[in-house]
């Protein structure tokens, strides 16, 4: 263990810089992970394939320069680009709830909502949000007990600021094992604290 | 935060052993993944043995056999850990042996003099004296780059205070080239390292990960920028 600098580094990286991370966004202070375009090099991805194909010497004849060597695992062919116009305006969130779907009507569907912006966890608003808010496509997501998250905000477009609101459903994972085990174990700390542990409530039930 | 930020994205990124060819439009819609809207305006950028890159209505999907990348730049950014989570439940098997979680954010502080102090904060000039000044004491240059890591080591290998393999990084640089006038750009990289005894973890360990770690992920990370944005207003 040595400190250099005030950072902790493991003997092994000693032999070279500490190197950016792999899983950081490819983007730089002057990009945007996501925007712009991407353009392919037919080219490459071909000579690609063909690498993992023969797996040979002879394969390296097929590659561009840039590709050989150590640039090899790098180079895709593929060129990142910033779009000549922005796709996304800038927006900025004011407030942001997580919401169930309670009742769906004709023309407004009502929920319980969690305010984030506020940072509580518990539903304690209740609110009738009108259906047109939701994108069409999305309207047969829109089911009793759905969850979705409700922002309202501000952007910029064509010089104009106007406010919005945008109402997204979750397409959630399906529960994970922690989430189950820990649904698990409040169940049983609830039934703990209304029944007592299980031996009680067996002796309880048996002299009934 | 204190300043609205001017562009804003996060994304999940893994690092392991993929087969672009899965992340199909068909494949994510049969498995319930992008539904909706999410499927009807995916826009196929390519899709390639090596390579499988989309465009979605709020952000976008790039996959090649080591890495896979989804991405959002419009909130609410809870859709990109809906998205990897529902990917890896639906691939548990799947070789993953790291995770980041992401948040990247410029922002404009107003003028150029905020700007330059949050780099004389982070990176005192001190040191560099004649370095970074002209001969008449003007500026030349400053901070174009600087990352702050959180880390320990732990059994000779980076890790987190939470005691997870891995670190948090928080690379912070002027931002420049994205038209935020007088910007910074600050960047939070949450790595996990998810190799143990040489061997990958699994999609069903990263999807776990992500669910539980996702919202905390959101609020330390915009709590971090927050702490800069705060810079600002001491110039």
């Amino acid at each position: 263990l040595t400190e250099l600098w005030g950072l902790q580094v493991a003997p092994e990286q000693l032999s070279s810089n500490v190197s950016s991370s792999e899983t950081a966004t490819p983007s730089r202070s002057g990009a945007v992970p996501g925007a712009g375009g991407t353009r392919f090099n037919k080219d490459v991805l071909e000579a690609w394939t063909r690498v993992r194909e023969q797996r040979s010497p002879i394969a390296q004849d097929y590659i561009s320069p840039s590709m050989k060597n150590d640039d090899l695992k790098k180079d895709f062919g593929i060129v990142h680009y910033r779009s000549v116009e922005r796709e996304f305006p800038r927006e900025v969130k004011l407030q942001e709830w997580e919401g169930q779907v309670q009742e769906i009507g004709s023309n407004y569907f009502s929920a319980r909502l969690v305010d984030l912006t506020a940072g509580e966890k518990e539903e304690t608003e209740e609110a009738e949000l009108p259906l047109d808010d939701l994108i069409e496509s999305d309207r047969a997501l829109l089911v009793p007990g759905a969850v979705f998250r409700w922002i309202i905000g501000y952007r910029y477009m064509y010089g104009q600021k106007e406010r919005f609101t945008r109402i997204v459903i979750r397409r959630l994972p399906m529960w994970t094992e922690q989430e189950i085990r820990s649904a698990d174990q409040q169940a049983d700390e609830l039934h703990h604290a209304l029944f007592g542990d299980r031996s009680s409530r067996t002796a309880t039930l048996g002299s009934d | 935060m204190r300043i609205p930020p001017q562009i804003s994205g996060s994304s999940v990124v893994a690092l392991g052993h993929f087969n672009p060819l899965i992340f199909r439009p068909e494949w994510l819609r049969d498995k319930e993944i992008a539904l909706g809207s999410d499927f009807e305006e995916i826009k196929v950028d390519i899709i390639h043995p090596e390579i499988v890159a989309l465009k979605l209505p709020w952000g976008q999907l790039q996959v090649d056999r080591d890495r896979f990348s989804i991405a959002a730049i419009q909130e609410p950014s809870i859709r990109v850990c809906d998205f990897f989570v529902k990917c890896f439940q639906a691939l548990p098997e799947t070789p993953i042996k790291a995770v980041g979680l992401n948040l990247d954010i410029h922002f404009p502080v107003g003028s150029d003099r905020a700007r330059d102090h949050i780099g004389d904060v982070l990176a005192p000039k001190d040191f560099w004296g004649d370095f970074v000044k002209t001969k008449d004491g003007e500026k030349a240059g400053g901070v174009r780059s600087l990352v702050m890591e959180q880390s320990i080591v732990k059994d000779g290998r980076r890790a987190r205070l939470d005691g997870l393999f891995g670190w948090i990084q928080v690379k912070v640089e002027p931002s420049v080239g994205a038209d935020v006038p007088h910007g910074v750009y600050v960047s939070v990289n949450d790595h996990y390292d998810m190799m143990s005894e040489g061997r990958s973890s699994d999609g069903r360990w990263a999807s776990e990960l992500v669910a539980k770690r996702w919202d905390d992920f959101v609020k330390t990370s915009e709590g971090l920028v927050d702490r800069i944005m705060g810079l600002a207003s001491g110039a």
